[in-house]
């Protein structure tokens, strides 16, 4: 055993000195391939170290354009010429003072030969020192191409300058739908890593892969430039430059071409939108237009707005300044982020919640005698003398708060109003591709973490007239508007067009539980604010356009000032609803008024194109005169939702005959009750209305009939 | 004899007070080539003004005293004790490899999970951990060799090797392959076996390369169909990597770069090289700059350094790596002489895939440069080996012959 182990020991050394020659061998090899590279031929490595210094370079890709749904384009790109500076190459013996002084005569001369003044002064070479040296510092920008030739004449003794074509963002538009384009600012491009890594490999050094030379890039910073950067952006390339010895480029190798940004349409009307922005001139609100059916936006207008063509190429720290301390306060997205109580623009989602839970139905009627106590607490109605008895249809058209207050206090807040709510999309963010505000929808559960107090009647009241806690956005509103005009479908509302162009159908995120008969009833009450003589809505009725709206004043209180923001929800064309249209006007009178004049201006640009450039200035000049009416006051009365447009176009209503007579006389005679043939017809689907149309007594449009005597002009509302 | 006179030079004839019999060469190695460390790891963060500059001083109050109480605790403590250990040890390194790979104790840094709590790397601690695992198990029974005892050898270093590789750590795998190479050749594995082991590598290793290489000929259509299939087990950045190094000009801005930047250095640095703290390659950032201090440190000391710079560097390394090999020629028993064994195949693979990899004579892997590239764990497990060396070389029973 003994003997066997000295035997194997033996053996271990012999082989351990085996692998101390092979090892040896190794050495010495790695010594010879050394020798060969560092004596034998050092010169060639020294000449490709001193003669050609490469470097990389990061080329940009040209950023893609924004587009409006027409192929108007919105954001564009223009060459620019810059001169850069590569600091090394600058670098002088000795601290960094000396290099600093080195370049700052450099670039004053520089600034001679082109004239145009230099970007950066001493501090700024020395934070592009400390932050960021393998960068070329931009030193000029905006050159033009005489500039540029006088420099390249005159420069060559100056080394490390570089001349650069780099692509600049435009907006032609300035200021159109600014808050929705957003802007770009310089930045790290967000992909570099992607960009660096293509094959997305894990064990990733993104450092040792760096570019010697990043040159600047710009990455959206808000908007549809910021949301849709990934698009837009595209893939930086790579380029492999040898300087000579004095810096100059001597050649280029493309290592990597740039991939272009892909261009981004938006659901944008470009003609829409900037008739809805000289609408808004002057005042702060919002105009939302949004397909019915597909959620595309036509328009999303807020006022007032910013400049987006001075935030290119680099923002002044004066305009950001004046804008952040504008009292208007342009930089805030109205039309997406704004919330503001909605007010009686709430009211038919608390009708069809109450219609379908049984708590009122068509003929009910309630006394409304001007006021109303809920829970201690006074509410008023906007008709301080009362609408008197009502029902719901004249309780819409006329915007009746008690009417509302009562239904809405009947059947609850909670789980009814609020779910019906939440389902439309309140209190939640819409998923727009831009960042939304989610507003407020209050629940127990809210006010409870809130105020440490229970929901109250007082607070359904509230609600029910939208006021309150509740608070919402124009976009979530139009979503609901859509909702109301499609037959109950919610939704996705949509900015940027996909691939392709075309949003065949809309993405529905929920059908709301609402009763086709319900939803019929409402839509008339909703037809009367604009097509009846006593409407709150009836300023925004056009000639030719067949409208549904609903008007809402939302009071609001500012610093110990009671003040009003003016609301007007509607769709057209009534009988096959193609758009929904939302206005909004902070601070301002009553929504039959303001908001009107906006619907009004909106209808006729989306509906009759041919006349709104010369009538926009007319609409003006009609709204102050607005007095005289000759409408009809509609009587409860039946409509087929499968009228022929051709047929309708002017007035869908079909008002009975026997009612018409009464109607013209007093408020109180509308409130007459129903004949069972009539009643009937209203809960009758679309499809059996039509089979026994014959039946109806005779029909026929009247336009001509007299407002109502007790009609206040200037009415208001909530 | 030549090597009974070494023998009696380093062992110590003083019964009365037993001074510890260092291997006083392996000391004096190790000490210059960590001074020569700690000074090129200053000069390649010379030019950073960010705490990256002050990666030395991190080494000189931090890694190497850490390393120094590793060294000197291993030295001290008798190997033949730790042997009884071995697998407890073993199963700890093992545990420390799993645990690693868990998100969120493990931390990623460039996309491989590599980092226990961002400072410590287990795989490097597994190289110390293996080292006495696979001494027992080849020289506990000695004289019963049976192809099984081979077979768990395998097995005991594929365990740690595949938990590294899907770290992913490839290069940090493929170190354990020649020690257990060289484990197995001095444990007296039969040189038949040993050629079949290699062939078998050699085999695979030309399978993967094919694979790599040979689609790059086909049409695109084809080769693309290749690679769908291949990218499922070979690492994208290997075939980078690989095809960088037959083709430099494959992708000059990325991988092809660092080769080329690192050979510029080297060959520019001639015979006497352009002075400490002067090397321009490195200054002006045409090195990788995050691995400068690493990987490519070789680089920066070629070029400052000249080629005399690099003798004096590889004439220590094999100084280091001979003088280990005699610490077991002169060991008495199995195991020492193969924790020996084990230790010099290491370095050297260390040292020779590092420069090879730096002179563009292999393709790049993230093998660092014992002593001289800055790490944390690395550091201290490369002291922790040589002290287990150290052990052997103070405690093993003098040699009879």
């Amino acid at each position: 055993m003994k003997n066997l182990v000295e035997k194997e020991a033996a053996a271990a050394r012999i082989r351990l000195i085996v692998m101390g020659v092979l090892m040896l061998i190794g050495v010495f090899y790695l010594l010879f391939c050394l020798y060969d590279i560092q004596v034998k031929q050092t010169r060639t490595f020294k000449s490709a170290q001193e003669f050609h210094s490469l470097r990389r370079v990061r080329l940009p890709a040209t950023r893609g354009k924004i587009l409006d749904r027409n192929g108007i384009v919105l954001a564009d790109n223009k060459p620019s010429y810059c001169v850069s500076i590569y600091l090394e190459e600058m670098r002088q013996k000795g601290a960094w003072t000396n290099t600093i002084n080195h370049v700052a005569e450099r670039l004053a001369e520089i600034s001679e030969i082109v004239g145009v003044p230099c970007e950066v002064d001493k501090e700024g070479i020395w934070a592009h020192i400390r932050r960021r040296r393998a960068i070329p510092m931009v030193a000029f920008r905006g050159l033009d191409d005489v500039a540029v030739a006088r420099l390249s004449e005159n420069a060559k003794h100056i080394r490390g300058v570089d001349i650069s074509v780099q692509a600049e963002r435009v907006y032609p538009y300035g200021d159109l739908a600014c808050h929705l384009i957003g802007y770009v600012g310089k930045g790290q491009p967000d992909n570099l890593e992607q960009e660096l890594n293509p094959d997305g490999l894990e064990d990733f050094d993104a450092e040792s892969l760096e570019y010697d030379f990043l040159l600047p890039d710009f990455v959206g910073k808000d908007g549809v430039e910021k949301a849709c950067n990934s698009t837009l952006a595209g893939v930086g390339g790579g380029e492999l430059i040898r300087i000579n010895a004095v810096g100059y480029r001597h050649e280029s190798y493309m290592g990597k071409q740039p991939v272009l940004g892909k261009d981004v349409a938006l659901t944008i009307d470009l003609r829409l939108q900037k008739l809805a922005e000289e609408a808004l001139d002057g005042v702060r609100g919002s105009i939302i237009v949004m397909d019915c059916e597909t959620g595309e936006l036509l328009v999303a207008a807020s006022a007032p707005r910013y400049d987006l063509s001075r935030f290119v190429p680099t923002l002044s720290g004066s305009y950001w300044k004046e804008l952040l301390n504008d009292p208007m306060r342009p930089l805030y997205g109205r039309a997406c982020s704004g919330i503001y109580a909605p007010g009686s623009i709430f009211k038919p989602l608390v009708a069809l919640s109450a219609l379908r839970e049984g708590v009122i139905d068509a003929q009910t009627h309630f006394y409304c005698s001007g006021r109303i106590e809920i829970g201690g607490s006074v509410f008023r109605c906007a008709r301080r003398s009362g609408h008197g008895d009502i029902n719901l249809r004249q309780a819409i058209c006329g915007s009746c708060n008690p009417f509302f207050i009562i239904a809405g206090t009947r059947l609850h807040y909670e789980p009814y109003i609020y779910q019906d709510a939440l389902d439309v999309g309140f209190g939640q963010a819409p998923q727009l591709e831009i960042p939304c505000s989610k507003g407020v929808l209050p629940s127990s559960a809210w006010k409870r973490r809130r105020e440490r107090d229970g929901w109250r009647d007082g607070d359904t009241a509230n609600v029910s007239m939208g006021q309150g806690y509740l608070s919402v956005s124009p976009l979530q509103v139009a979503v609901y508007t859509a909702a109301l005009a499609n037959g109950g479908k919610v939704l996705r509302p949509r900015l940027v067009l996909p691939e392709g162009g075309k949003i065949e159908e809309g993405e529905v995120l929920r059908h709301m539980n609402w009763r086709s008969q319900d939803l019929n009833l409402v839509k008339l009450g909703m037809w009367d604010v604009v097509n009846s003589g006593w409407g709150t809505g009836r300023r925004a009725k056009l000639d030719g356009v067949s409208l549904a709206a609903k008007t809402g004043t939302a009071e609001y209180m500012d610093k110990g000032e009671k003040k009003k923001n003016a609301w007007m929800i509607g769709f057209a064309p009534f009988e096959k609803p193609k758009y929904a249209i939302v206005t909004m006007q902070e601070d301002s009178d009553a929504g039959g008024l303001s908001a009107a004049r906006l619907m009004r201006q909106m209808t006729q640009a989306i509906f009759l194109p041919d006349t709104v450039q010369a009538n926009i200035e007319e609409l003006v000049e009609e709204e102050r005169s607005f007095v005289e009416i000759n409408e009809v006051v509609p009587v409860d009365a039946d409509i087929d939702l499968e009228i022929h447009p051709e047929q309708l176009i002017i007035e869908p209503i079909l008002i009975s005959e026997e009612n018409n007579s009464q109607s013209t006389n007093s408020l109180m005679q509308i409130s007459a009750p129903l004949t069972s043939e009539q009643i009937d017809s209203i809960y009758m689907a679309p499809e059996d209305i039509q089979d026994s149309s014959e039946t109806l007594p005779q029909l026929e449009i009247d336009m001509h009939s007299n407002m109502p005597p007790n009609q206040e002009t200037n009415e208001e509302e909530d | 004899m030549v090597l009974s006179k070494y023998k009696k030079n380093t062992s110590s004839p003083n019964k009365g007070f037993s001074f510890p019999s260092f291997n006083w060469v392996l000391m004096l190695c190790m000490g210059i080539l960590l001074t020569i460390g700690v000074l090129f790891v200053k000069s390649a963060t010379n030019m950073r003004t960010d705490s990256v500059h002050y990666l030395y001083v991190q080494m000189l109050i931090k890694w190497i005293p850490l390393g120094i109480i590793a060294h000197f605790g291993i030295a001290f403590f008798d190997y033949r004790k730790l042997s009884e250990k071995a697998w407890l040890l073993y199963a700890l390194g093992i545990f420390l490899l799993i645990l690693v790979l868990i998100p969120g104790i493990g931390t990623a840094r460039l996309g491989a999970r590599r980092w226990i709590f961002g400072l410590f790397q287990p795989s490097e601690f597994m190289k110390l951990c293996i080292m006495p695992a696979a001494a027992l198990l080849l020289g506990k029974y000695t004289g019963i060799k049976d192809r099984y005892r081979f077979g768990a050898t395998l097995v005991v270093f594929a365990i740690p090797m595949g938990l590294i590789a899907i770290q992913p750590d490839l290069g940090s795998a493929i170190v354990f392959v020649p020690v257990c190479l060289a484990m197995l050749f001095v444990s007296g594995c039969s040189p038949r076996l040993l050629l079949t082991i290699c062939l078998v590598g050699v085999f695979c290793i030309s399978v993967v390369l094919a694979l790599i290489l040979i689609p790059d000929k086909m049409p695109e259509e084809k080769r693309a169909r290749i690679e769908s299939v291949t990218d499922n087990f070979i690492f994208p950045h290997w075939k980078k990597r690989v095809r960088v190094f037959v083709n430099p000009d494959h992708d000059p801005l990325g991988a092809g770069w660092n080769k080329k930047q690192s050979e510029i250095a080297v060959g520019s640095g001639g015979k006497y090289g352009k002075g400490y703290l002067n090397g321009t390659q490195n200054i002006l950032g045409f090195l990788p700059r995050s691995v400068s201090s690493t990987d490519f440190i070789f680089s920066v000391i070629a070029e400052e350094m000249g080629f005399v710079g690099s003798c004096v560097l590889l004439i220590l390394f094999g100084g280091m790596l001979i003088s280990i090999a005699v610490t077991g020629i002169f060991c008495g028993d199995a195991s020492g002489r193969l924790i020996c064994a084990g230790v010099s195949a290491l370095f050297f693979a260390h040292i020779f895939v590092n420069i090879a990899m730096t002179i563009g004579k292999m393709p790049i892997t993230g093998i660092p440069l014992p002593f001289i590239s800055y790490g944390g764990t690395f550091t201290i497990s490369t002291m922790a080996l040589l002290g287990l060396v150290q052990s052997v070389a103070i405690h093993s029973k003098p040699s009879q012959s």
